[in-house]
């Protein structure tokens, strides 16, 4: 059960009203977004997943900080640094593909996810924000487009980081997998 | 800060990450980004960040399919960032002369005129240039430069008007008039050489940018017989800057499973 994983339960969030949120007057041109709430929990029906998501910063050398495991897998997380999600940019939000002890990560069904899933994020604010998934791509994190993954976007999308590309032989993964989404309006 | 500064001052620092988890003690005041766009059919593509600390700014320029060769060489392309006017690249509208050539002169009315030199080495000034020999090379290249941004500079980053230029077209892709023309530059040299092939507005970033993917090639000491029970790395670097809490972590993760 790929949500069994997942360490929090959904909270009693009130109907999802994204078009509520929308701010006053964005630029011409630039698609509706939502106003800033921080992220809660994360949904992606397709692969019966349900996570908590704590905040996590950049480590000293700028890199992004990824959850702990502490033994019982780990929740994902979301970049806070990063637009919340349904804010304009791209959200950043990372999960682990495996856990201690050779259970799977809260990650580890992403690569099942197809373009038009859904994926929902519950807000500080009671709002949901709604994403279609639109692509996913694998990248050597020794050649990683940070500009790609990072840089800025007309309108609220979200990416999904996890890790792949598995070497036996040093028991690291050397690539990241990640999904593309956008804010379904 | 220079990359290789960047290094060293991981190790010392790696202690500190388990205390101060989330600091972005070495990220940018201003972070801008383009994506460039061709002008005058270069078909080349490219993008670039800068990030301001201080007076200093960290430029990484990567561009690709470009004017290979010049007459047997590698073709030169002079490239700056523009400020103090529109923060626009042209459009083909700009053509005042109609020899279906965007000429830099005809863009400034968008982007103005150069305020730093992406040059591959040394200067870095607006005299910088048209130095040929400081221009980046051939089809494809990245130049990552580290240099004292001046005042005109921070201004047009600030306001959003500066825009990365990279020049310098392949003679036969012009029309004749084109092919026929002087650069309105550089009188001895031909117009192609001095157009320009990519343009784009440096933005302000929606994010501090992270460096790299979810793990930054910190490979150092981080294999070993559970170097992958975590997927993202980032646990175990930071567990092996302090061996103690690792064991820690381990015992509890033993107990339970
Ligand atoms: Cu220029």
């Amino acid at each position: 059960m790929p949500g069994s994983t997942a360490s929090s339960s959904p909270p009693a969030a009130p109907a999802p009203s994204p078009a509520d949120a929308a701010p006053a007057a964005p630029a011409a041109a630039e698609p509706d977004v939502l106003s800033r709430s921080e992220p809660v929990t994360l949904e992606i029906p397709a692969i019966g997943l349900t996570t908590g998501l704590i905040k996590l910063g950049l480590r000293d050398n700028g890199s992004l900080e990824v959850p702990e495991d502490k033994g019982n897998g780990a929740p994902a997380s979301w970049y806070n640094g990063s637009p919340t999600p349904g804010e304009r940019g791209p959200s950043v939000v990372l999960g682990h593909v495996n856990a201690l002890g050779g259970h799977k990560g809260v990650f580890a069904d992403l690569r099942q996810l197809r373009p038009g899933s859904d994926i929902i994020v519950l807000r500080a604010d009671g709002s949901s924000a709604v994403f279609s998934m639109d692509h996913a791509a694998q990248y050597s994190k020794d050649g990683f487009p940070t500009l790609e993954v990072y840089g800025n976007t007309p309108g609220s999308e979200l990416r999904l980081v996890t890790c792949d590309g598995y070497d036996p032989s040093t028991g690291r993964f050397n690539d990241n997998y990640v999904i593309y989404a956008k804010l379904k309006t | 800060m220079n990359k290789t500064l960047r290094f060293l001052a991981v190790p010392t620092l790696a202690l500190g990450a388990l205390a101060l988890s989330g600091s972005p003690a070495l990220a940018a005041d201003h972070s801008y980004q383009s994506t460039l766009g061709q002008i005058n059919g270069s078909s080349a593509s490219g993008t670039v960040t800068v990030d301001v600390t201080g007076n200093q700014a960290h430029a990484v320029l990567k561009v690709s399919g470009l004017a290979a060769t010049f007459m047997d060489a590698p073709y030169p392309h002079v490239q700056h960032i523009h400020g103090g006017a529109q923060g626009a690249c042209p459009a083909p509208s700009a053509d005042k002369d109609g020899d279906g050539v965007i000429s830099t002169t005809e863009g400034a009315p968008g982007y103005g005129g150069i305020v730093t030199t992406l040059s591959t080495s040394g200067d870095t000034s607006p005299a910088a240039g048209l130095d040929l020999k400081v221009a980046g090379q051939g089809a494809s290249y990245t130049v990552d430069r580290t240099f004292e941004v001046n005042a005109e500079t921070k201004a047009a980053l600030e306001a959003g008007t500066a825009v990365v230029v990279v020049h310098g077209l392949d003679p036969a892709t012009l029309s004749a008039a084109g092919q026929a023309a002087k650069s309105d530059l550089v009188p001895s040299l031909p117009l192609a050489a001095t157009s320009p092939a990519l343009c784009g507005t440096l933005k302000a970033g929606q994010m501090t940018m992270p460096v790299g993917g979810a793990e930054t090639g910190i490979t150092a000491g981080t294999a070993g017989p559970d170097a992958g029970a975590l997927a993202l790395g980032g646990g175990l670097v930071l567990a092996a800057a302090v061996g103690g809490a690792y064991v820690v972590r381990r015992r509890s993760a033993r107990s339970a499973a």
